[in-house]
């Protein structure tokens, strides 16, 4: 499978060249055009129940669809909001990588895909308190809302949970609030995850939150 | 202190670098990560807009926090709500009139205050708009690229109040119409006249727009019991 | 008359240049600046017969629009300033007499007023279970300006294209289509999250836009305040 990423950093969006046989996972409703010829499956993580567990805790239900053709074929995807997509490839053994559970777009078809609940006071941008782990080998393919800013954590980082969108698991986190009660109220803070350790983090320049918070004053009716 | 914007133009995010002792003044809510010991505190600067429905529910209350780096340095990255540019603006005892959304953060030396516009001009949040005072540096957004037409007092120019971010109190505005309207349906245009010598600062998406077109896919309203009918 | 567009990225707009005597014409509501000498008369086209159909200033539905008719009003060069509602790009397509285009009702911004606009063709052949797609018919000879939430990809088709609606902006009217559901089966459709496609097939040119308007409503609807029926 070859792929490709386009329009970064505000307007990513990536296509698939697959061989005879190969598929590929992408969150469910992502295709933007295929080529003919191409069959489609729905896959949910840890199976139906879990996604019901899920939906209630709530989360995404994260629906994904698999798909895959018996000669070559190709298909484009792109995220619900416009920003950048990126790419880490996963190696087997102890690789992996931890995601906002919204920032997930897809993956090759040898990535194992798990939830965690982040804990009752995590909530992450647009997608409630899960966590999801990609382990095994293959690429994955996760995207941000607005562009995308790198760090290499050493030491203590403190992120809004809005912006995060993924890091490596080698790096140790707590949540918190911001405060006092009271501050966390009116400091129109979400809630913070503290990193400890050592790590690539992925953080994003807008957050749903926000946008939201913003776009409110204007919706009438 | 020091300022970088950092991954411009669209998603624009500012992030300040603080020595000890040194403070940043934004609006609550637009720290996105921070980097070394910081205080913070909560404060009501610019007046509680109370007694207006629409200020507390889409919180119009200007909150601002104050960061101040704690015993060594900090870095702290400050965002808006919405996609779009941040832009810098250097104030030495003059004044710059601002849309209300539009005040990102601001040094120590910078007073913001809210000013009603009565019948003058609607902006995009209602009545008000901001002036800031002072000197030191003011960081402002708004939603899409922003751009600066520059009058120099001979014609006047005429901007959509939606996307209307900035402009220089040395200018002055009044509403115009489209001078042809043969439908009496089209209404949500306002358009506003400046004149005089100056700059205004435009930016090139409305969210009156968005909001329009998001309408027909905002959840309705269950009247009888007054719960949410049907979950997520 | 000149379009400039180099304004380009995420948040593409277009700067309109007129001499006396020509006119150009938007989507009521693009227009966002202009110089003070340009007259605006707005007026509603709607599908059918005529009369006012109702419907909120910007979004064409199908039925009902608005159009903003520019022009300058003193016999000198003015600009107007035209912005999408979406975050994405602005791109111009030369219409030619020998070839109408099809536009997606969303992705229109604006035309010279040379070109023909046909709100009344319907084009929503074996359509199913009650989605919508509106689509505007461009003819003539001028220019045509699209916008896209993201960004726009002009593509050529020489035989089978599977677009999901969602994505499509225009295209050339020679192409033949399908509205179909991908996957088979409503449970597929369900669980997959896709709506409808458009089976294209033939020769001819399609221009898409990367993201999806409807599902980007879709996640930002429910998290906004409730409104009423």
């Amino acid at each position: 499978m070859e792929h490709k990423i386009i329009g970064n950093p505000d307007r990513g969006n990536v296509s698939f060249a697959l061989a005879a046989g190969e598929s590929v996972i992408v969150e469910a409703g992502s295709m933007s055009f295929m080529t003919a010829g191409m069959k489609v499956k729905p896959r949910l993580i840890g199976g139906l129940l879990t996604a019901v567990k899920r939906k209630l805790l709530g989360g995404e239900s994260l629906f994904l669809s698999e798909y895959s053709t018996a000669t070559a074929g190709a298909i484009a995807i792109a995220p619900a909001f416009p920003g950048t997509v990126l790419c880490k490839v996963l190696r087997g053994a102890g690789d992996g990588l931890l995601l906002a559970a919204g920032s997930f777009l897809a993956c090759g078809p040898g990535v194992t895909l798990t939830t965690e609940y982040g804990g009752g006071r995590s909530w992450f941008s647009g997608t409630g308190p899960f966590i999801l782990r990609a382990t095994g080998s293959g690429p994955v393919f996760f995207n941000t809302y607005g562009a995308v800013i790198e760090r290499d954590a050493q030491g203590a980082l403190t992120v809004d949970t809005g912006h995060l969108v993924a890091w490596e698991p080698t790096l140790d986190y707590r949540i918190r609030g911001m405060g006092s009660v009271k501050k966390t109220l009116f400091s129109g803070e979400g809630l913070v995850m503290a990193f400890t350790g050592s790590g690539r983090i992925f953080l994003q320049t807008r957050q749903l939150g926000g946008f939201v918070r913003w776009l409110a004053p204007f919706c009438q009716g | 202190m020091n300022h970088e914007i950092l991954a411009g133009p669209s998603s624009s995010i500012l992030e300040v670098t603080l020595a000890a002792g040194e403070r940043i003044v934004s609006e609550a809510g637009a720290m996105a990560w921070m980097d070394g010991n910081v205080k913070t505190e909560t404060t009501t600067r610019g007046g509680i807009l109370a007694g207006l429905k629409r200020a507390v529910l889409s919180g119009e209350t200007f909150f601002q926090n104050t960061y101040e780096a704690d015993g060594g340095f900090a870095r702290i990255a400050f965002a808006p709500g919405m996609s779009g540019d941040v832009v810098p603006w250097e104030l030495r005892g003059d004044e710059l009139l601002l849309q209300r959304g539009a005040y990102l953060a601001s040094t120590e030396g910078i007073r913001c205050e809210s000013k009603s516009e009565g019948l003058k001009g609607l902006f995009a949040q209602g009545l008000f708009v901001l002036r800031a005072t002072g000197s030191g540096t003011m960081f402002f957004s708004g939603y899409g690229a922003i751009d600066t037409i520059d009058l120099d007092g001979g014609s006047t120019y005429t901007i959509d109040n939606g996307y209307v971010v900035a402009w220089e109190p040395s200018l002055s505005y009044r509403i115009t119409r489209a001078r042809k309207i043969r439908s009496f349906l089209f209404s949500d245009q306002i358009l506003l006249s400046f004149s005089g010598r100056g700059r205004v600062w435009i930016n090139s998406r409305s969210p009156q727009s968005l909001a329009s077109w998001v309408h027909p896919f905002r959840r309705v309203t269950s009247k009888s019991s007054g719960n949410d009918v049907g979950g997520e | 008359m000149h379009i400039d567009l180099s304004a380009g990225g995420l948040f593409g707009r277009a700067l309109v240049t007129l001499e006396p005597g020509e006119k150009f014409v938007s989507d009521a509501g693009a227009m966002f600046r202009a110089s003070s000498n340009i007259d605006i008369d707005v007026t509603t086209r709607s599908r059918g017969k005529g009369g006012l159909l109702g419907g909120l200033g910007r979004i064409l539905t199908g039925d009902t629009f608005f159009l903003s008719t520019y022009e300058v009003t003193d016999g000198r060069p003015g600009e107007v300033g035209l912005a999408p509602t979406h975050m994405g790009e602005v791109r111009e397509v030369k219409v030619s007499p020998d070839e109408a285009w099809l536009c997606a009702g969303g992705s229109f911004l604006g035309a010279t007023s040379t070109l023909a606009l046909d709100t009344r063709f319907q084009g929503l052949r074996g359509l199913l279970g009650g989605e919508s797609l509106s689509l505007l018919r461009v003819s003539g000879s001028g220019e045509l300006l699209v916008s896209a939430l993201g960004m726009l990809t002009s593509m050529e088709i020489d035989g089978e294209l599977i677009v999901d609606t969602g994505h499509l902006v225009a295209f050339t009217e020679g192409l033949a289509y399908k509205i179909d559901r991908v996957g088979g089966g409503w449970i597929n459709t369900w669980l997959s999250g896709e709506g409808f496609v458009m089976r294209f097939s033939g020769k001819g040119r399609i221009i898409l836009q990367s993201h999806n308007p409807t599902r980007f409503g879709r996640q930002l609807g429910p998290l906004l305040p409730e409104r009423q029926a």
